[in-house]
């Protein structure tokens, strides 16, 4: 289990890493994009690398978000109760972003034969629908092992008591 | 998909998605008026629900969103989906291919029965019509070709940019949502469109100028989900086939084509004041317009070869049935 | 079963999820997909998961967001926080109640290069707290009036809350961006006035009166931060109004911008850059996943006509616009109690966008309206995001001290949406004139 899990956190990394790169690219190129388009010289293709871009941060930072526990979502019940219950309910949870993730990534690979490209650049979408495979597998991932983290976490009950209680997390 | 009603009385309900709102003419004039006459021709055996503003797809999506059942009936882009078999129908987006809407019809439903045999079969061909043809709309006159070096022209799809850079303008690759804004701003110094989806969009307060030269129209290709198609009696799959379909592509056929003219004579009445005006160029000049469009034909012939199509036969057949049907060659 | 009724169990079923703590993306996700598959079959879930994802994700003005995003957390970097509170402080210090005018004023200005509420009540909240309970303010008046001024967040733009409206509405960010100017700037005056009253009223809400007095030097001398942030502004939203930038290219301008601001301040290490990036991605994705869990429950919801039952209920009523306009606002108010307010806004605006469009409703205006509720909402309890996340930042401050300070402010939120509602202007005029 050990090396299934830190095979899934690099895999993670990757994601992250790339989602970095291309968010640093995004930056730089639409500003080239703006200040030439101003000095009258407009970039052809300009949206297209921009929505290209988009796909890669987007799904590249799933995983992340998943391990760094970003997603929202609303305690003001679940935090006052027994913690058994909310493992119990963390399982429901985990359990419910293992499904949809997974069916995402598999609903993507069913239908990858469909042949599209850009208009403009002609660049194919295939790689980038391999791009969203892989964001919601690494999200799958990502959820299994907090899966399996709370399940063995409501088999012991030392960990159990220990447990803090967890807060409500946050942005907007 | 369906819903009983009553005792006995099975109603097919078939939802029918447009990008365009309620207001619209292609709405108003149209799609109601034929989701009306389906019903009272089925007696009220087939009720079409009518979606607008893309509430169920936008038109990138189209082809797949249908042939998926996303929703019943919608119509989609030939010219965004050259990738898939619907290749062989994008001729008729080519430059300077067609001028009215109600030509389209005529010559592509001869063309699809001869080149369209292997379309998938979990879309139903209805009809085939197009938008009014495109124009360009501009702030300075637009004359002679000469007057389009170096403009920032905006533009969509590989056909139209490849065009643009034949006429030394700057192609500007804008979606036509945001083309108010880059008129008015001077994001760009020209766009096309056609004429009544211009006053739509107000383009009038944001150009001062247009100039016809019926630079290509846009065809919207009807097609109905397979599985929506095959749970219909057979009784009412032969009425879609020869009364309800056709009259679709009709009445939209109609719209464009009675309703282009006006338009381009409340954009001339509405630019007046600020010393705008339509700008028809002379036979010579418009030649000189069309040129360019040439090499971009002899393209698409080669791109269908590449695709395995007998590209040369393809090109034959559409310009002589074009001719057939009274519509002269650009070049 | 009828279609409107799946529709209605795909609704509580979400809520319930919702409130078992389960992430709300995956809360609006699952019933949604089972919505879907039960009413149009496993060919159109497929084929529509793949066309929702694909066409929310390949998307050219939603690339807005994350580099605004950026654009916030490089000022955060850059320690530009700190001197804004510095400079009111200087400016406002000797007046009574002036540190909370200092806290609205520097939040205000926070807000014009953060798209964020919670972004800028966590920033601020660090550095308010801890200075106005020093000077003796009480717990309450003190939490108010960080939670309040974080609000601004997306009232001033850039703002988030706008990119997300206009991208459901089609209508033009540039204009709802500069829509939100105004407003801003009123919204400000009105807080401070909230506060002037306050110590008014009850003088005892700050016990010891704050001797910081410094010369008009020194005042002037601590402007030189709010410069940045003033340049970076009009630069960014200066170039979206006068129509040199679209909203993508603002947002990645103005992320080059706060760059360069952190960098020539000495401010940028290799851990803050990367961090700046990695902050950005973590909201991106939790942000990008209740939008693609939006549109398909929104899908479900659609093809059930719910919202057109809706419309048509509420015509059937024969009720006049500005009673309308007030249910929809006491609607979101109850809404925005419970819920958080992404999922809010991305799940009821098309379900009342025909509603509007029937009401004649300017959509830009009603932007502005949309903002001012949610603002509502990320301070009302018991689900409030800006209370929640002072709790975090500031430890001094309990949760029901600050929701009690936070009330005190719902009243000048009010009292501009009544304004804008009888005066549009106020939301309009400067879109109006856009070039
Ligand atoms: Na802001
Ligand atoms: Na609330």
């Amino acid at each position: 289990m050990f090396s299934i899990e830190k095979l899934i956190s690099y895999i993670t990394l990757v994601n992250k890493w790339v989602a970095f790169a291309t968010l640093v690219f995004m930056m730089v190129s639409v500003s080239y994009f703006a200040i030439g388009r101003s000095m009258g010289h407009p970039v052809l293709g300009d949206v297209e690398l921009v929505q290209f871009s988009m796909v890669i941060v987007i799904m590249c930072a799933m995983p992340f978000t998943e391990k760094t526990n970003s997603h929202i979502a609303i305690g003001i019940i679940v935090d006052k109760l027994p913690h058994r219950v909310q493992t119990i309910l963390d399982i429901l949870s985990h359990l419910l972003t293992l499904i949809f993730s997974i069916l995402v990534a598999l609903f993507f690979v069913m239908k990858l034969d469909v042949q599209q490209s850009s208009d403009l650049l002609r660049i194919s979408y295939t790689p980038f629908k391999l791009i969203i495979v892989c964001g919601f597998t690494g999200w799958a991932l990502e959820a299994l092992v907090k899966l399996v983290q709370s399940i063995s976490r409501l088999n012991n009950k030392g960990v159990m008591e220990l447990e803090n209680e967890r807060g409500i997390r946050v942005d907007s | 998909s369906g819903n009983s009603t009553g005792s006995n009385e099975y109603v097919y309900e078939l939802n029918f998605n447009i990008q365009s709102n309620t207001t619209h003419p292609f709405y108003t004039e149209a799609i109601e008026p034929w989701a009306k006459f389906v019903e009272e021709e089925t007696d009220g055996k087939v009720k079409i629900t009518v979606y607008s503003s893309s509430a169920l797809g936008t038109l990138d999506t189209a082809y797949e969103d249908i042939k998926g059942g996303v929703y019943d009936i919608g119509y989609v882009s030939p010219m965004t989906n050259i990738d898939t078999d619907l290749f062989p129908l994008s001729i008729g987006d080519l430059p300077f291919a067609f001028t009215d809407s109600l030509d389209v019809m005529k010559v592509m439903e001869k063309y699809r029965d001869n080149f369209l045999t292997e379309m998938s079969d979990q879309a139903v061909w209805m009809t085939i019509s197009s938008t009014d043809a495109y124009q360009i709309y501009s702030n300075e006159p637009i004359k002679t070709i000469e007057d389009l070096k170096n403009k920032k022209f905006r533009t969509e799809g590989p056909y139209n940019i490849d065009l643009v850079k034949h006429w030394n303008s700057v192609p500007v690759s804008i979606n036509y949502v945001e083309m108010y804004e880059a008129m008015e701003k001077g994001t760009v110094d020209l766009t096309e469109y056609t004429s009544i989806g211009a006053l739509g969009f107000k383009l009038e307060e944001v150009s001062k100028h247009l100039t016809k030269i019926d630079k290509n129209v846009a065809q919207l290709l009807f097609l109905m989900n397979g599985s929506a198609f095959n749970n219909l009696p057979e009784d009412i799959q032969k009425k879609f086939e020869e009364v309800l379909n056709p009259k679709l592509g009709e009445l939209i056929g109609q719209l464009y084509h009675t309703q282009s003219a006006d338009s381009i004579k409340t954009f001339e009445e509405k630019v007046k004041d600020k010393g705008g005006s339509v700008i028809i160029p002379s036979e010579e000049e418009l030649k000189e317009f069309k040129k360019p469009s040439k090499e971009i034909w002899d393209k698409w012939v080669e791109e269908a070869d590449k695709r395995g199509y007998q590209g040369q036969e393809m090109m034959d057949y559409f310009l002589e049935t074009s001719e057939e049907e009274g519509i002269s060659k650009p070049f | 079963m009828t279609v409107e009724l799946v529709g209605l169990f795909v609704i509580i079923a979400v809520f319930v999820l919702m409130f078992l703590r389960v992430p709300i993306a995956i809360s609006m996700a699952i019933p949604a997909c089972i919505g879907i598959f039960y009413l149009r079959g496993s060919e159109t879930l497929i084929t529509f998961i793949n066309s929702v994802i694909w066409e929310q994700s390949f998307h050219y003005t939603l690339s807005t967001i994350p580099l605004f995003i950026l654009m916030g957390q490089f000022l955060y970097v850059s320690g530009i926080s700190q001197e804004l509170f510095t400079t009111f402080q200087n400016w406002f210090g000797k007046i009574k109640g002036g540190l909370g005018f200092a806290t609205i004023g520097s939040s205000a200005m926070f807000a014009a290069a953060s798209g964020s509420s919670v972004a800028t009540t966590g920033t601020m909240g660090i550095i308010a707290s801890r200075e106005m309970l020093n000077a003796g303010y009480n717990k309450k008046l003190t939490g108010g009036a960080i939670v309040a001024g974080g609000t601004l967040g997306i009232l001033i733009p850039p703002s988030t809350t706008f990119i997300i409206y206009g991208m459901i509405t089609e209508q033009s960010i540039g204009k709802l961006l500069t829509a939100g100017i105004i407003p801003g700037i009123l919204l400000t005056l009105l807080f401070m006035l909230t506060i002037a009253i306050c110590v008014l009223v009850k003088p005892d809400m700050v016990t010891t009166h704050s001797q910081r007095d410094v010369g008009w030097k020194e005042r002037f001398r601590s402007l030189k931060s709010n410069i940045w942030i003033f340049i970076l502004f009009i630069v960014v939203i200066g170039g979206l109004y006068f129509g040199l930038f679209t909203a993508t290219e603002s947002a990645g301008v103005g992320a080059l911008g706060a760059f360069l601001i952190s960098l020539l301040r000495g401010k940028l290490t290799k851990k803050t850059f990367v961090d700046a990036f990695f902050e950005t991605i973590k909201t991106t994705g939790f942000m990008f996943a209740i939008v693609l869990a939006a549109f398909t429950l929104n899908y479900v919801l659609t093809i059930t006509r719910l919202p057109y039952v809706l419309t048509d209920f509420l015509f059937s009523l024969d009720l006049s616009a500005t009673m309308i306009f007030i249910l929809i606002v006491l609607m979101y108010i109850l809404l925005g109690a419970v819920m958080d307010t992404l999922a809010m806004m991305v799940v009821t605006i098309p379900i009342i966008l025909p509603l509007l469009e029937r009401l004649g409703f300017d959509l830009i205006w009603f932007g502005v309206i949309i903002v001012l509720v949610i603002e509502l909402a990320l301070i009302s309890p018991p689900i409030g995001m800006n209370c929640f996340v002072l709790n975090g930042v500031a430890k001094d401050l309990k949760l029901g001290e600050i929701f009690k300070g936070a009330l005190i402010f719902i009243a000048p939120i009010l009292v501009l949406i009544t304004l804008i509602y009888i005066f549009p202007d106020i939301a309009l005029f400067l879109p109006n004139t856009m070039q």
